[in-house]
């Protein structure tokens, strides 16, 4: 599965660069050049904040969805189902991949404000819930593309307009309190791995519509 | 020796019956599957690979079920068209799906590459599937299906985008599974079915109007005596059938 993995992702070609570049270049830069700006202080705390809040979710199921539209767009596809009934496995190794690729920036980030260790966790919590969404889109709508425009409208919207604790509201800037944990990221996490499992109950259900 | 058996196998799509009751037994050898287009062609063959849901026990492979875990590794496949994953290279691609068929790693290089040399893909082994014309994407795709230890192979039009070099080339290789698998092979070419096909299987709006040998095909087709040519006595047979089916 390991070595199915490494060759899916050099399968799916240089769109998955996106995340690499983006993860440990453009951001550690426009990180470095604000640390510049307004030196280690509350602002630069917000601005790094804000930042990797829009840039980590919509970044998140990338892999996944350039993967899914392998299996669900590519011609001929019905030869990839041949041998592989648990499109859920994947979909998970490529979350818990993006997952261990942030590790590395929080940990750096930690050096300067040790509350980004708790957002280590919060974000990859957060991560799961968007990447069990977009299967779960996927798997309903069967189109890759409109999976990607409804995460980055559902970040925006986070960030834009999302008022008071709900669930399906990941953005909160006060400090992660257990009420916070409890209402929010704790159901948030219950309703990503639900969505695992109803996206692949659909997807071994509607299987034969999917090929093309 | 190799037996696939189905029996009274039905399937309906979007609630279009598409086969009707398909019941066949074939062994080792090298069927070729014609019809018109929509005739249930492709249909039966993902029944076949167990890609579609069909009553379990309608098709068994050396009496193994279609439900069985072991099945799919039974099968060799190739889609009418495939170009997923178009950044691989031909060999990475090739060991993905060896991979997949759970090939050993102490055999997989041995077959990848004697895959390469049966269709002449041994230069482009390290060039990207996305780079590859229709042929050549074409002799990858039957490269795959041909890998690992599959009972029946199963090819949705191989020859399309083929030259006449590497038709011929096609047929010399399947022509030397006959003996030890079940090649069954989906054409619209009835000259294909003349050069490497052994048996014919005539199938038209999901019900197989008939199954055995090519000879016995023209043979029980009175009017084509005075034919000379093969190909145009066998394109006669079939309109026959389809006629008379009509």
């Amino acid at each position: 599965m390991k070595i199915l993995s490494l060759y899916e992702l050099k399968g799916i070609g240089g769109l998955k660069y996106i995340v690499v570049v983006t993860l440990y270049i453009i951001l550690p830069v426009i990180i470095f050049l604000e640390c510049i700006k307004y030196g280690v202080s509350d602002r630069l705390y917000m601005e790094i904040f804000r930042m990797t809040n829009i840039v980590i979710p919509v970044l998140s199921p990338v892999l996944v969805l350039l993967i899914l539209q392998e299996y669900y767009e590519s011609p001929g596809n019905e030869l990839l189902f041949l041998h592989t009934r648990y499109l859920v496995k994947r979909v998970i190794i490529y979350t818990l991949l993006y997952i261990v690729m942030l590790i590395p920036i929080y940990i750096i980030l930690s050096f300067i404000y040790k509350q980004f260790l708790f957002e280590l966790v919060r974000m990859s919590v957060v991560v799961i819930f968007i990447s069990g969404m977009s299967y779960l889109i996927v798997t309903v709508i069967r189109k890759v593309s409109i999976a990607i425009i409804i995460v980055v409208g559902y970040v925006l919207y986070n960030l834009l307009y999302a008022n008071g604790i709900s669930v399906f509201v990941y953005y909160y800037e006060q400090w992660l309190d257990i009420e916070l944990w409890l209402h929010v990221y704790l159901p948030m996490l219950v309703i990503g791995v639900i969505s695992y499992v109803i996206a692949e109950m659909i997807n071994n259900m509607f299987r034969e519509s999917v090929y093309n | 020796m190799s037996k696939l058996n189905i029996s009274n196998l039905n399937k309906s799509i979007k609630g279009k019956e598409i086969l009707k009751g398909i019941s066949l037994t074939v062994d080792n050898g090298i069927y070729g599957v014609v019809g018109p287009n929509g005739a249930g062609k492709t249909t039966l063959f993902r029944c076949i690979a167990g890609l579609l849901s069909s009553r379990y026990d309608a098709i068994t492979i050396n009496d193994i079920s279609i439900n069985s875990a072991e099945y799919p590794f039974l099968i060799g496949y190739l889609p009418q068209a495939f170009s997923a994953f178009k950044n691989m290279t031909v060999y990475e691609m090739l060991y993905f799906f060896g991979k997949q068929k759970k090939i050993t790693d102490s055999v997989i290089s041995e077959q990848i590459d004697s895959a390469l040399d049966m269709f002449n893909l041994k230069k482009e082994k390290d060039k990207k599937v996305k780079a590859l014309s229709g042929g050549m994407l074409r002799r990858l795709g039957i490269a795959q299906s041909i890998m690992g230890d599959s009972k029946i192979i199963l090819l949705d039009e191989p020859t399309v985008g083929l030259d006449v070099e590497e038709r011929r080339r096609f047929w010399q290789v399947i022509g030397d599974f006959k003996n030890d698998r079940i090649v069954l092979i989906s054409t619209h070419i009835i000259n294909d079915v003349c050069t490497g096909c052994d048996n014919i299987i005539l199938i038209n709006e999901g019900k197989i109007l008939y199954n055995g040998s090519v000879d016995e095909l023209i043979s029980g087709y009175s009017d084509v005596s005075q034919e000379d040519c093969m190909e145009i006595n066998v394109e006669n047979a079939y309109l026959y059938y389809m006629k008379g089916q009509a």
